[in-house]
Parts: C-alpha cells; structure tokens; sequence
C-alpha cells in the first residue's frame, strides 16, 4: 500500500512537473508557423465553413477543442499550449497508472522518470499530444472491464481518429482486432457503438452542410506530402527505416532516445509475432496478455505518425505506449538485472536530456537572456501571455499598427495576403482585414506551391488581382521583393519596409501608392 | 587465489555496470556544464550589451585604421584589394546610383 501511494505521488510529482514546464517554457517561444494553425480554431466559430473556407490540417476534434479554449482563454494563443500540456502530462499519467495499477509491472516505478526524460515537456500546439491522450485512455477503459468501459474505448478511440484523421484506417482496424478477440458478445458490441457514435455525428454534420468534397481533399493531403518528398510510399518506408537506424546508433551518446525508440519497436514488433503466430490460443485466456498485445499493436501502428519526420515529439505521443510492453519483458525475461538495466537506461538518458539548452527532445529550452529580459506586451489579445523579445514586439507592433491604418483609411483595400512563413502576420492583418488565401502562410517554395495547388487556390491568381485591382496588401519577406516585384504592377504600388528581428526577420509589405498616402 | 577469482567472475556484471553508471554520469556531468555555457555563450550573443560592444569595437577599429600613413606595401595591398571589392559590388553600385 505505501508502495502504490509512493508511486501515485511520484507519478503525480511528473505529471505538475511535465504540464507546468510545459506551461513555462512555452511563454518564450515564438514558432509562428506551428501556432499560427490555431486560426483555424478561431474561424471555427465564426461563419466560416470548415473545410470549405477554413483550412483544417489534422481533424475536426483537434480543431474543435482548441476552438473552445480559446474561447474561454478569449483567443489568447497560449491556452492551445495549456491544452496540449495538459493532455501530454495525463497521457503520461494515465500510462504509468495503467502499467503499475492494472497491468502490475511493479519495474514502472521507472516510467515517469523515464517518460519526462524522453521528452519533458510538451512543444507545439499540436494534434500528437491530444492523440496520445485518447489513445492511452481508450486502452485505460479496455483493461477496466466495467459495464461501459467498452463504449468508452470506442468512443476514445474514435475521438482519436477525429483528432488525427488520418488514423482512421489503423484506428477501423484496432477496433475489429478488439472486437474479435472480445470474449463477452453483448459488450462488444457497445465498442462498435462507441466508436460510431462521434463518427455518424460528424459525418452527418458534413452531409448537411454539403462538405464531404472538401473534407476529401484535406483527408488525401499525406498523398501531397509525398510529391514534396519526392518519394513513393515504399521508398519513403525504406529512408525512414535508414535514418532512424542511422540515428540510433550513431546518434547514441549525443540523442540516446532514438536508441530507446529502436528497443521499443523491436520488443513491441516480437510481442506481436510470438502471440499472432505462436502463443495465440495462451494470450487469448489471459486478460493482461491481451492488454500488452493491444498494447504493441497501438505502438507499432503509431509509429506511421513518425514516417513523416524522425521528431522524438511524434516518438513520445505515440510509440512510447510500447514502453508498458518493453517494461513487461524486461520483468520477465531479465528479473534478476530489471533493476540495473533500468537504472542503466535512465542514467544514459538523464546523461544527455537533462541538459539546460534546447534538444531534439525538447526543442524550446529557453536562452537565459530570454528568461531575464523578454517581456509581455498586452496590445494583441492573441499574444499577451507570451514574453518575446523588444524587436519581435517592435515588428508584431507595426504589422498591427499599419494593418489597422489601412483598414481605417483605405475602403478600396479590401483583401490581404501573406507571403511569408510567419502565420501570426496573418492572424493580426485578419482582425481587420479579410484574407482569400485559404492557408494562413505562403512562399515561393515548392512545399507551399503544391499545398495550395492540392486546395486549388491559385496564388499566383490572387496576386494579379490585387495588382490589377489595387484592392489588397502582400506581405512578405524582404529577400522575395525582386521576385514580388514581377507580378506587381511598381507604377501603382510601394512597399513599407517593418523593423528587422532575429526571429522575424526583414517583412515588408506592398501596398497602393494611393493608400500608402493616406496612411502616411 | 582460487576463490578470488571466482568471487571476481561472479562480480564482473557488477563491475562492468557500476564502470558503465560511472562513464554516463560522467558524460552528463560533460554534457550538462557544456550546455549550460552553451547556453551562456548564445544568451550572450543575442544580448544588447553585446551589440553595445560590437559597435564599439568597430568604431575604434576604424578609429585605428584612420591614424598614422600607410607603407608603398600597404598602398599597393589595400588598393588591389578595393579594387575587387569594386569590381565584385559594381552591379550594386550602379543600381544604387539609379
């Protein structure tokens, strides 16, 4: 009993630990081109229809839910990072609970430790992290065994393939493997239940407000990402297999969770072979056996959501699930050295995680100058919980100042775009300006050119209407202003230079001249 | 001698695990105090004390550049110098001058 309270202590020390570290670090950064996905939730509430008119990048939950707090936060940017934090810190939680509590691995002592050192805290406000959550609930209400814990599950892990939609074919395929390997036949009937229910839900709000064809286009999007690759789906297989190989060995004193996330796959990809081909009939009569093959099986699926990038964020909201399976056969196979050989991965982690400076696993550590002398400036309500730099404030202040202006002095000007990779341009240019652009950044590059090509959104098009119009405003980085220059007509636009950052760079924005005057 | 032996086989495991704790402690002591300077060192660099003294160090570079005369050698050195950096930047120049 003071075991158990010992380790609920200890894994609730890492669960305020991982979500207020989180919380902290995140006041510091400035990743516009990942936060600035959060215009989408701020539109879902508006007139917008989502698909059609509002770019959706991963699922309707994800955006949904990052749409309600930031209605309660009042689209404060940071509440999406409250979010992540918190579902990161409970999928981490629920984790070791579900190994030490249910699946009585008593080695999980371990895991919340070993957790925070594969990836502390949690670093964008991003889908992985809600995914992870879900996922590892959904396994937590599988393992209960109440009257409705199967509904639960399905209804999780439907949720799940709504916060990541392209999870839906290994999520339909989780669900049959639950389903046939369940041995009581009126509850498993309520997973089916649970699992159709958000799906029949959501499906039915697209068919009555005719979204289908849109919802399509952004559920084929991975097909793009493969053009901006280069690569077929094998191919892309065959490199990833590569590089993360090549990283685990080669990468080992410097980033040793690789090497972590190797084991994983390997333990995970052998538990799955011994109970499909071997010990079937064995596994089957054993309800924790059944929860650990449950478990390599979400693991290894979850390990497509790295094909993408080697990211250790996408390893650590994912994949890490296997760490219960790694866990069970350590205890197993090796009682006698668990304890060493645990202690042993945990010091090679903490040897190089721990470490105050920005790494693969936590990739915004802040500068000590950062922590010191950033500060909050409360003039834009989506950014008055971050703490930046004077010349980022300097820059976010004039692109609010003079977007402001324009709407204010120039009826003509009725539309704005953003050539740039920063999204918080457009976030600012949107409280007053409106935008046909569909995505929220753009560059002359070929990852952009085919994403807009892919929602047949024609920049180019855009750009010779405004410059023969003379009804909008570009911004854009600097070094594009010989490239701009040639699609826009220079007798009737200028252009406004804005302060130069470090982490902005040079922005500037073309504007007509006649506008330009009124501003002035 | 015999019972020694035996003892230290049996120990070896030990031996190699506490040689193992011991080396990736001491590679996180190596890791930790590098980044912290690390860290130290890009804090620095992004400061404004540090443009402060960029732009002072330049000024009196110049300043020193500015005094006593220069040698035939030195004539002869910086004017071929220039005059690349003349040719290379004409492009430039001229657009400027338009």
């Amino acid at each position: 009993m003071i075991l158990k309270n010992n380790f609920f202590l200890l894994n609730l020390l890492f669960f305020f630990l991982s979500f207020l570290g989180s919380v902290y670090q995140s006041q510091f950064v400035y990743d516009p081109f990942h936060w600035g996905l959060s215009q989408s939730s701020i539109d879902l509430f508006s007139d917008l229809k989502p698909y059609k008119e509002i770019f959706i990048h991963y699922g309707f939950f994800y955006t949904i839910s990052n749409s309600l707090v930031l209605e309660i936060f009042n689209n404060d940017l940071i509440s999406t990072m409250y979010l992540s934090s918190l579902f990161f810190a409970l999928g981490n939680f629920f984790l070791c609970h579900l190994g030490y509590n249910k699946l009585k691995i008593k080695t999980v002592y371990f895991l919340p430790i070993l957790l925070f050192l594969a990836h502390p805290f949690a670093n964008h406000p991003w889908y992985n992290y809600q995914f992870y959550f879900l996922i590892v609930l959904s396994i937590f209400f599988l393992i209960e065994n109440k009257r409705f814990s199967l509904f639960f599950t399905g209804t999780l892990l439907s949720l799940s393939c709504l916060v990541y939609e392209n999870f839906i074919y290994l999520g339909i395929l989780l669900i049959i493997t639950i389903f046939f390997f369940q041995r009581n036949s009126k509850k498993k009937y309520l997973l089916l239940l649970g699992f159709l229910l958000p799906q029949v839900i959501f499906h039915l709000y697209l068919l009555n407000n005719n979204l289908h064809p849109y919802w399509i286009k952004t559920f084929w999007l991975n097909e793009v990402f493969l053009i901006i690759y280069d690569l077929t789906f094998f191919e892309l297989i065959y490199r990833y297999l590569e590089n993360f190989l090549t990283k685990s060995i080669f990468n080992f004193f410097s980033e040793p969770y690789y090497l972590l996330f190797l084991i994983i796959l390997l333990v995970n990809s052998y538990f799955f072979i011994r109970f499909i081909f071997f010990e079937k009939k064995n596994f089957k009569k054993n309800n924790i056996n059944m929860c650990l093959f449950i478990l390599s099986l979400v693991c290894l699926f979850s390990y497509a959501s790295t094909l993408h990038k080697l990211n250790i964020f996408r390893f650590s909201t994912g994949p890490i699930i296997g760490v219960l399976v790694m866990f069970y056969f350590i205890e197993k196979n090796y009682s006698k050295y668990k304890n060493y050989l645990l202690t042993l991965i945990l010091v090679i982690l903490v040897s190089s995680s721990f470490v105050p400076i920005k790494q693969e696993n936590n990739r915004f550590f802040p500068l000590f100058e950062d922590i010191t002398n950033n500060y909050s400036s409360k003039n834009l309500v989506f950014f008055k919980s971050q703490k930046w730099r004077k010349e980022t404030w300097d820059v976010i202040n004039e692109i609010d100042r003079n977007s402001y202006l324009i709407s204010l002095n120039c009826p003509k000007v009725t539309n704005f775009m953003n050539y740039t990779e920063d999204a918080f341009i457009y976030m600012i240019a949107n409280q007053y300006i409106n935008s046909n652009q569909y995505l929220f950044w753009y560059e002359d590059k070929k990852f952009y050119r085919l994403l807009s090509n892919h929602f047949n959104k024609n920049i180019n098009l855009l750009i010779d209407d405004i410059s023969k119009l003379e009804n909008g405003i570009i911004f854009f980085n600097l070094k594009d202003k010989g490239l701009l220059s040639k699609k826009i007509d220079s007798k009737n636009f200028d252009y406004i230079e804005f302060p130069y950052s470090y982490q902005q760079k040079r922005k500037g924005l073309m504007i007509p001249k006649n506008c330009l005057e009124k501003i002035n | 001698m015999k019972k020694k032996l035996k003892k230290f086989k049996s120990d070896r495991v030990k031996y190699v695990y506490f040689a193992l704790i011991f080396i990736f402690l001491m590679l996180f002591t190596i890791n930790f105090v590098f980044s912290f300077f690390q860290n130290k060192i890009l804090s620095i660099l992004q400061s404004q004390k540090f443009e402060n003294y960029v732009i002072l160090k330049v000024e009196s570079y110049l300043e020193k550049l500015s005094e006593g005369e220069l040698s035939e050698e030195q004539i002869e050195y910086y004017s071929n110098l220039l005059k690349r950096i003349n040719q290379k930047f004409k492009p430039v120049i001229d657009k400027l001058e338009k």
